[in-house]
């Protein structure tokens, strides 16, 4: 008898794409959740060719947190990120510089309806695969920037 | 919740690392010193319950979206530019 060892694919089961497999090394950690979400703390993003600019933040552990983000520089190049001071330690890191940033996306039905979260972005570790959703508090960038410049909202 | 009243000068103790401050009074107004830990976000409360909202908003509709006819858009109108 063979003695082989089957591996068992991890797989997170979305309502959206299916089955989406994923490895141990893909899981980020957010220590304390995301905003309203604090006990959600692991989550993987998804790529799927052909949909750029979307991604997903997806929690593993409840599917029904399923996140389109984006880069927020291509809505705004010049996109300012400023952690509070400290604020980015539980994840690592120093300042938002050195980390990968994200915005949440709200979708709607038309493109013009599509906006992103400027105001409460995800910064990813991504040497350590942490992750934190902090909010910009001196900012004013909007909760629900027009992905189109000149929508309307 | 514990109500409490203070008078410009004192503080309140919560834990053993948080302490607020009633620095100044101006009419209807309060400044308020907080010293928390780091890891501890502070926030005025109606924006921390804006992005709770955003991010809960985001997440009802995430599920009814046509991705591919979005991304189509979205990659055709970043060609446009």
């Amino acid at each position: 008898m063979s003695d082989t060892t089957v591996l068992e694919q991890k797989i997170v089961k979305t309502l959206v794409f299916g089955d989406i497999p994923y490895s141990e090394q893909e899981i980020i950690l957010f220590p304390e959740g995301i905003i309203g979400f604090e006990d959600k703390s692991k989550f993987i993003i998804y790529n799927k060719e052909g949909y750029e600019p979307f991604q997903w933040l997806i929690c593993i552990t409840d599917a029904s947190i399923f996140l389109p983000i984006i880069d927020p520089y291509l809505v705004m190049p010049d996109y300012q990120v400023a952690s509070n001071n400290g604020e980015l330690q539980s994840i690592g890191l120093d300042s938002a510089k050195t980390g990968k940033v994200y915005s949440i996306v709200t979708v709607g039905r038309e493109v013009h309806q599509v906006t992103t979260n400027l105001r409460g972005p995800i910064i990813i570790n991504e040497n350590r695969n942490l992750g934190k959703q902090i909010i910009l508090s001196e900012s004013e960038y909007s909760l629900k920037q027009p992905m189109l410049a000149g929508s309307q909202n | 919740m514990l109500i409490l009243t203070r008078k410009r000068g004192e503080g309140i103790a919560i834990g053993n690392d948080i302490r607020i401050s009633i620095l100044e009074i101006h009419g209807k107004s309060i400044r308020l010193g907080i010293q928390a830990p780091k890891h501890i976000p502070v926030h005025r409360e109606e924006i921390y319950i804006k992005v709770q909202e955003q991010n809960r908003i985001a997440a009802s509709e995430s599920m009814k979206a046509d991705y591919s006819s979005l991304a189509l858009s979205l990659q055709q109108h970043g060609k446009k530019q």
